[in-house]
């Protein structure tokens, strides 16, 4: 039986390198290929022919962009609006690649570590460039606790305040890596149990039913973390945001 | 709903603009009645609040404090000189930034209880 973890593997499709970087064409780019694909199929599919009164279609888009827009409004208020596309295009990406990675076969991109890092310091990077465009070196007040003596803030809080912040990509990053990893490193362990009560014969065969009941089970289980799990990368997102917009 | 200027919809534009008004009212209807219908039907579930889902979340709240705090205080040991120093202060200082994550992921903003 395979090992649970093969489907991880980084292959190279078109193998290419420059100036000592191996900047290979793999799986994982090609699904991060389709998912843009099937999203923007989806999107400008859906609002090429928009119409006031949307058909079902348009009404689909449309209500993941009102998702979103809610999602802003909520957590970061009416500036949120600037804020949306950003938010709406992260969303769609991460959601994209976490229910291609659910078809059997594919390559769940958000599995790496070094995909959801990334996306997490983009965010990191662009809450600190709002903070510090909007408010220049007042950003850094984020840090000041306040209604506590001030040595105990230069001493114990502020260092806190500073690592807290430091923490949240990395809180971002590991979220989505270890919900995905997680969830497929189970599916494939069951997928394997089947196989080798399968093959086993007599009794055996009868009790590979089980895992085979606890494989549909956890498919469903699987989209519903998919989905979830896009949602609260752009949930976080709009609470970092929020502090950089509006500093308390 | 967005309103989009461009071309009206197929239906309602040989009416003229009354009877797509009328259509639009229909529309706000049945939307208003099937959001009312899942609302009903399925609680508002957007995080599963099981119990295993909350630990990994706080978990990874937790660990992702002590590890900021740590790299901070290995970074400040590189540039400052001042090993082991800095690691030990970070590592201790990461952890209360990591019990600050976990109350503020409880109790504070995007907290299940205010969001």
């Amino acid at each position: 039986v395979a090992s649970p973890l093969e489907q991880f593997e980084i292959k190279s499709i078109i193998p290419a390198a420059l100036g000592g970087f191996d900047i290979s064409f793999t799986n994982s780019s090609l699904w991060m290929v389709i998912a843009l694909t099937v999203i923007t199929v989806f999107v400008v599919g859906g609002m090429s022919r928009a119409t006031v009164i949307p058909g079902r279609w348009q009404a689909a888009v449309e209500s993941f962009y009102d998702f979103i827009r809610g999602m802003a409004h909520e957590n970061i208020g009416p500036e949120g609006r600037r804020y949306v596309p950003f938010l709406f295009a992260l969303f769609m990406f991460v959601l994209a690649c976490n229910v291609l990675g659910m078809i059997p076969g594919s390559f769940t991109v958000t599995s790496h570590i070094a995909v959801t890092a990334a996306l997490a310091v983009l965010v990191f990077l662009i809450v600190l460039i709002i903070g510090f465009a909007r408010h220049g070196l007042h950003f850094f007040s984020l840090f000041w606790p306040k209604g506590s003596p001030a040595i105990l803030n230069v001493l114990l809080l502020v260092p806190i305040e500073i690592i807290s912040f430091v923490s949240r990509p990395i809180t971002l990053a590991i979220r989505l890596f270890a919900n995905m990893t997680a969830g497929h490193v189970l599916l494939k362990v069951f997928a394997g149990f089947i196989i080798s009560l399968g093959v086993a014969g007599g009794w055996y065969t009868a009790v590979g039913i089980l895992p085979l009941a606890m494989n549909v089970a956890l498919t469903a289980l699987e989209l519903l973390v998919a989905c979830i799990q896009a949602y609260v990368f752009a949930l976080l997102t709009s609470i970092y945001l929020n502090d950089a917009v509006n500093l308390h | 709903m967005v309103n989009f200027s461009g071309d009206p919809h197929k239906r309602g534009a040989s009416k003229g603009s009354s009877s797509q008004d009328a259509q639009l009212d229909q529309l706000a209807k049945r939307l208003k009645r099937a959001q009312a219908d899942q609302a009903a039907t399925r609680p508002d579930q957007r995080e599963p609040d099981t119990a295993m889902g909350r630990g990994l979340q706080m978990g990874v709240e937790l660990v992702a404090g002590v590890l900021a705090g740590a790299l901070l205080g290995w970074l400040v040991d590189r540039w400052f000189g001042l090993s082991p120093w800095g690691i030990i202060i970070g590592f201790m200082l990461g952890t209360a930034a990591g019990f600050l994550n976990v109350y503020r992921r409880s109790f504070g903003a995007g907290s299940d209880t205010e969001s």
